[in-house]
């Protein structure tokens, strides 16, 4: 293991311990949400804004409450926005509500995919950047997007593994690892995670942190989920930063032959 | 005239300021405040007219991934 080598993970200027990002929505109950951040210890929990009375009691209803309770930094989402105008009232709201500069920004361009609109992504958070925001775009594995983002000030950005909500695990790892070694901002990977060991495959690429929400609030046992998730996220951190072994094509001996005994008599 | 509050026809005798009307809404808080698709700030509250046909939208935190 490589205790002692890392580092907090840094997103605009901010030092957070954790390097796992938790949603809190689709949970069983308010009290096992509350106990899966409890027990994963996530550094940034995501949040939503919607109408007043439009949801079932049990969505909203102590939410606030909890939020203020936990004391973890709040990222609000600007979840369902199709138009970057949607995006820019959403972010301006949560600002207020949340009292928090952080923004996920979302800018879905297909619904049944909730694929990023990546053509009106960049100019979206160039505007968000300029009236202040700290803005965490989710995006695809899109290089020269994501390449953009970068050049529009974006100080992290998340691209996803995979379609919101499928834990499918990481779709296209080759791009997902090129974008890694030519991105050299935090990158965090959003959406589509489904299992542990898919949060230890992109630390173990590099990746600075991960943000997921289903794969913990659908599992049959949640908080013991995200228990292995926040494991997970540390296992796969730790190996980056301890470097893999090349892979070979051929097997070597791990066990020294010089010396063994009856070597080739039968 | 009218308004909508939250996509929900409401009457009202007169215009008013939102600040007012919110007195009479009394809305959970906290929460954040559109009128016509714009988002007005707190302290544009008291300087802010609801005219017949506005629509407003109170919104207010709920869980998201």
């Amino acid at each position: 293991m490589a205790q002692g080598l890392d580092t907090d993970l840094i997103l605009y200027g901010e030092k957070f311990s954790s390097r796992l990002l938790l949603g809190t929505s689709r949970y069983p109950s308010p009290q096992i949400l509350e106990d899966a951040i409890d027990i994963a210890k996530p550094c940034m929990v995501t949040a939503s804004l919607r109408r007043q009375g439009a949801n079932p009691t049990e969505i909203s209803s102590g939410f606030w409450e909890l939020i203020k309770k936990l004391n973890i930094p709040v990222l609000p989402n600007t979840a369902g926005c199709h138009r970057p105008e949607e995006v820019f009232q959403i972010a301006h709201m949560a600002r207020e509500v949340f009292e928090t500069d952080w923004i996920k920004l979302e800018l879905i361009g297909d619904d049944y995919t909730l694929q990023p609109d990546t053509l009106n992504l960049v100019e979206t958070a160039k505007v968000l950047i300029k009236d202040g925001f700290k803005v965490l775009p989710y995006c695809t594995e899109d290089l020269v997007v994501c390449q953009r983002l970068v050049d529009v000030g974006c100080q992290a950005i998340m691209p996803w593994a995979a379609p919101i909500g499928t834990g499918k695990g990481p779709s296209n790892p080759y791009a997902l690892q090129i974008l890694r070694e030519r991105i050299h901002i935090p990158m965090i990977v959003d959406a589509g995670l489904g299992l542990p060991s898919h949060a230890s495959q992109v630390m173990e690429w590099g990746y600075d942190a991960v943000l997921l929400n289903t794969a913990i609030a659908l599992a049959h046992q949640p908080v013991t989920m995200a228990q292995a998730f926040s494991y997970a996220v540390k296992a796969g951190r730790h190996a980056f930063l301890a470097g893999a072994m090349p892979a070979h094509h051929t097997a070597q001996a791990s066990t020294p032959t010089l010396g063994t005994p009856f070597w080739h008599q039968s | 005239m009218h308004i909508f509050v939250n996509q929900v026809q409401k009457e009202m005798s007169q215009p008013m300021d939102i600040a007012s009307l919110l007195d009479v809404l009394q809305p959970k808080k906290p929460f954040a405040i559109s009128l016509n698709s714009q988002f007005i700030a707190k302290t544009q509250y008291a300087s802010t007219l609801v005219q017949d046909n506005d629509r407003l939208e109170i919104i207010s935190p709920v869980t998201g991934g």
